[in-house]
């Protein structure tokens, strides 16, 4: 697989924010490549910059800039294109699911007009053609046909999310980024709506950036998992060591699977991690988990990690890369 | 368990402490069309306080030659009768100014309590206020107005200001009822609600601070339309022609036949003054507006500072 | 359909209100006005029309209820009483010689303001920030401050006074009859564009910002960014994903512009002696003409609330939301 070349491919990119008093860095030098038909977790909580990340990749950044670094997609630059033929390439190559699919449809054209106008505007078909194949796209994400004439209102929040990812797949792209396409639904529509979206990919083979701050459903779904702090990506790992307890980790890792409540256990017990993230106005010379870590040391807040293959991991930790040195005594 | 799974949870043990805002009016002075607004604003309020002082001569006294255009003597010229025109604006500002803001406060402390009140309590109270705010909302106030001062016959000017406070609330109260109702159903309302506050408490402590800027877009709303309506009124010979405003000033000057005697500058003054006072209000208005709604600024950053052409706005 | 029928009750009920505030006025008022105006005229008057006039303004020891139900059989008869200044015609057939005119002109003028105020609204948003935003918003502020008459004022005596591009006063000029020929209509454009343009250029500013606003609220939406996303070209984008959903709180905002727009725009009928309900309403004022005042109150009422009526329709038409009953101008 890692052979193959990137379908995505983020290289050292920064954005800030311009729209507040002063511009705000949310995202860090970050370096992430999304290989053909993988499954890529990427997890953060809330600002840690992961959504910024998913728009970077699509060009569709607002009242903020990149203001270090490239993206590649399928092996072109996207942000050396002209506007129209970002236009035409864009959903083509890598499409995108929003987070808020409540709002990601215009509340007053119907369904079919909407997947219609996707099909309509980059590539030539008939009324009756356009039609057919967003039925089809419809009974993909099992949607009745007839959903077809429904406005965004008529449907259920499940429904509506099955509408988004279906104009997503529309044109069958490489890579779908998906920023937590089943937020704000029960848990059960959850359920099947990823299940569905895992058939999908495998009958389609395109590659999904899954992008989620459910820690547990990401680390069953994702092939590899990238974790992200404070705006910078602090592990990439395979999806399994998140369940394997020998695997070296980044202490912010171990703290999310430490977070996890076990069933095993008498009780359910979930430990937190203490803290906050730093702010990013005001951010740290050193590691940005530095003030939180259990294993500080006095080279986590002098100088920032890098990512480094630890173990078989990934890892951005001055104290975890040390003792995987030691261990093996380089 | 998905749920606990979320990583936000988990990571929030601690509440996270948001740093304060900026002070509201900081970022209302420093926006620029606000700030204008307010400079013209209190440039018309000290006229007004000090009229007495400002004005070079007896706005009454009918001691000039008529017609004169504008010179060092009378910079806005004279009227028909020899008076001198800018001591009849300054002077004219009191009753001008205080029908405009007296009507806006008594429009908008009656939007607040006839907007806020019934959203507040909710069913069928909430149902007939509504309807009686569209009511009033779609009867043109100008033609009432003129029928209401017609039956009054030559309206003295508080019973003017008055009649425009008591007609002018529809929209304000609007705007305030659907922004009320999306509090109630908040945590802190409801929070309050339990924690036995009562109903005055809540609309007035929980409540009504989130509404301030609403609350000031409204007044210089209402201040506008007021001081507009009465300037028309007053135009039209409906309030008392022997007071001196900016409206009496411009019927006289229809009266006098300014235009056709080319005394442009008699209707030009009152009206200019009108027209900037108004737009001192909308300025301030707009800027409020920019201030609490971030979207109608944020573009202007990007676009200016960071000007790469990816950014700002959509697929252009 | 639900929504129609709401729609339609709203405009029984808020024509009933205006309706019943007609009647009440007078009788509110301290010291009945109508009594001074019936002293005023009433050498001129039969004893029949004194009877009618003195019932019409609550002057009768009849119970007000009765007075009242009298007062609605009257109007649903369209029988609007006598005009006192233009004694003996009917208040009826004054008001249907003049409203043509208004309608004309200030319906033509109101909706050539909205159409290309939200046309230009459109256009600012899209470039929101740069030289024509920052321009004309500002510009806006001082137009919607401007008093209606004030510019009609100015526009009369620099444009028809001292430059003699436009006709001084009336509809038409006075040498001529009226007939449908070109040549009388040429006559009565050339007599309306001056006071068009006034009423155009004063409201104007209110749509242009009031889109402007609603269209950048808009382009922040998701569905906006979704719809860049999918490759929805740059035109389809602007019109039928944002101006699309922008006009919608436009049109609810009409129902609170409209009544003050129709009030500036019936004193420019009466700086230009335009022959509309405006200039008629200020005849009857002056005159204390009661009788007349109170029908042209009526009409003008009537008119925009039907105008509202015709407006909240076409957003049912535009917003699928209301075609459920849910949602919609007024929940």
């Amino acid at each position: 697989m890692i052979e193959q070349e990137p379908i995505l491919s983020l290289k050292d990119v920064s954005v800030q924010y311009d729209s507040g008093p002063e511009p705000v860095t949310v995202v860090r030098n970050v370096f992430l490549d999304v290989y053909p038909q993988e499954i890529l977790g990427l997890i953060g909580e809330s600002g840690s910059g992961k959504s910024t990340l998913a728009y970077t990749a699509m060009r569709l950044l607002k009242h903020a800039s990149m203001t270090s670094g490239s993206v590649r997609i399928a092996g072109r630059d996207i942000y050396a294109m002209k506007h129209e033929e970002l236009r035409q390439f864009r959903w083509a190559e890598v499409s995108m699911a929003f987070q808020t699919a409540m709002n990601a449809l215009n509340p007053v054209m119907t369904v079919g007009e909407q997947i219609l106008d996707t099909l309509k505007s980059h590539q030539t078909l008939t009324r009756e053609e356009g039609i057919e194949r967003a039925q089809e796209l419809l009974q993909l994400v099992r949607l009745n046909p007839d959903t077809l004439q429904r406005y965004p209102h008529e449907l259920s929040g499940g429904m509506r999310q099955r509408v988004v990812i279906a104009i997503s797949i529309a044109l069958s792209p490489k890579l779908v980024i998906m920023d937590e396409p089943t937020t704000g639904l029960d848990v059960v529509i959850q359920r099947t709506i990823l299940d569905e979206i895992v058939e999908i990919q495998r009958r389609q083979h395109f590659a999904i950036l899954f992008i989620s701050h459910d820690f547990q459903l990401v680390s069953t779904l994702a092939q590899r998992v990238a974790i992200m702090y404070a705006g910078k990506i602090v592990e990439v790992t395979a999806g399994a060591t998140l369940h394997d307890p020998t695997a070296l980790h980044h202490p912010y890792t171990e703290g999310l699977i430490r977070a996890v409540p076990r069933l095993s256990d008498d009780q359910a017990t979930a430990i937190g991690i203490p803290g906050n993230p730093p702010d990013p106005r005001d951010f740290p010379k050193g590691c940005a988990y530095a003030d939180r870590c259990s294993l500080v040391q006095r080279v986590c807040r002098e100088q920032p990690p890098e990512l480094r293959m630890t173990g078989s991991s990934l890892i951005a930790c001055h104290v975890v890369q040390q003792r995987e040195a030691k261990q093996y005594g380089i | 368990m998905t749920q606990s799974s979320d990583v936000d949870q988990v990571l929030l043990p601690t509440p996270r402490v948001r740093g304060r805002r900026p002070s509201v009016w900081r970022g209302f002075f420093g926006n620029k069309k606000a700030a204008l607004g307010f400079g013209i604003f209190m440039v018309f309020v000290l006229m007004a306080v000090f009229a007495p002082v400002l004005a070079p001569y007896n706005p009454q006294a009918t001691q000039f030659i008529p017609f004169q255009g504008p010179s060092w003597h009378h910079w806005f010229g004279t009227t028909a009768t020899g008076q001198d025109v800018l001591s009849q604006l300054i002077v004219g500002s009191r009753v001008s100014l205080g029908i405009g803001i007296s009507a806006g406060i008594m429009a908008t402390s009656l939007a607040i309590v006839l907007g806020m009140l019934p959203a507040y309590l909710g069913g069928r109270t909430d149902t007939l206020f509504n309807t009686m705010t569209n009511i009033m909302l779609v009867i043109p106030g100008l033609p009432l107005l003129i029928v209401i001062t017609a039956y009054i016959h030559q309206t003295e000017t508080w019973t003017l200001a008055l009649v425009m406070g008591l007609t002018g609330w529809a929209w304000g109260a609007r705007v305030l009822r659907s922004q009320t109702l999306t509090y109630v159903r908040r945590d802190f309302v409801v929070a309050a609600r339990l924690a036995g506050a009562s109903h005055w408490h809540i609309l007035i402590h929980e409540i009504l601070p989130n509404m301030l800027s609403l609350v000031i877009a409204n007044l210089m709303f209402g201040t506008l339309g007021a001081v507009l309506a009465a300037a028309s009124l007053q135009f039209l010979g409906l309030g008392n022609p022997n007071s001196i405003s900016w409206g009496t000033m411009l019927f006289w000057a229809q009266i006098g036949q300014a235009l056709l005697n080319g005394a442009w500058w008699w209707l030009v003054a009152p009206g200019a003054a009108i027209a900037l006072f108004g737009a001192s209000m909308a300025l301030m208005n707009f800027g409020v507006d920019e201030l609490t709604n971030p979207r109608l600024r944020q573009a202007r950053r990007a676009s200016k500072q960071f000007g790469k052409p990816h950014q700002g706005r959509p697929n252009n | 359909m639900k929504y129609v029928l709401s729609r339609l009750g709203f405009l029984f009920i808020s024509l009933w209100a205006a309706v019943t505030v007609n009647f009440v006025l007078p009788r509110l008022m301290p010291g009945n006005p109508a009594i001074l105006m019936l002293g005023r005229y009433k050498g001129q008057l039969t004893a029949q029309a004194l009877h009618a006039l003195k019932l019409q303004f609550g002057i009768t020891k009849q119970p007000l209820w009765q007075q009242y139900v009298i007062y609605l059989g009257h109007l649903l008869h369209g029988n609007l009483g006598l005009s006192l200044t233009y004694y003996p015609i009917p208040v009826g057939q004054i008001i249907a010689q003049s409203l043509p005119w208004t309608l004309g002109l200030v319906g033509t003028a109101t909706i050539i303001s909205m159409v290309l105020g939200t046309a230009v609204g459109v256009y600012l948003a899209w470039n929101h920030g740069q030289f024509w935003d920052n321009l004309l918003s500002t510009v806006a502020m001082f137009t919607a401050a401007l008093p209606y008459f004030w510019l009609a004022l100015l526009l009369l005596y620099f444009l028809a006074y001292v430059y003699h591009w436009f006709p001084l006063a009336h509809a038409y000029s006075t040498g001529i009859n009226p007939a449908w020929s070109l040549s009388f209509i040429l006559n009565v454009l050339r007599h309306a564009l001056l006071p068009a343009l006034t009423i155009v250029v004063s409201s104007l500013g209110g749509w242009m910002v009031g889109m402007r606003n609603n269209m950048i609220q808009t382009l922040g939406e998701d569905y906006i960014t979704f719809a860049e996303a999918k490759g929805v070209k740059k035109r389809r984008l602007m019109f039928q994903y944002a101006a699309r959903n922008a006009i919608l709180p436009s049109l609810t905002s009409f129902a609170m512009s409209l009544g003050f727009v129709v009030g500036g725009a019936l004193l420019t009928e009466v700086v230009f002696s335009y022959p509309g309900v405006g200039y008629q309403l200020l005849v009857a004022v002056q005159n204390e003409d009661y009788p007349l005042m109170q029908g042209l109150f009526l009409v003008i009422a009537l008119a925009v609330l039907i105008a509202n009526f015709i407006v909240e329709m076409l957003y049912g038409r535009l917003d699928p939301r209301t075609r459920q009953g849910q949602g919609g101008a007024y929940s």
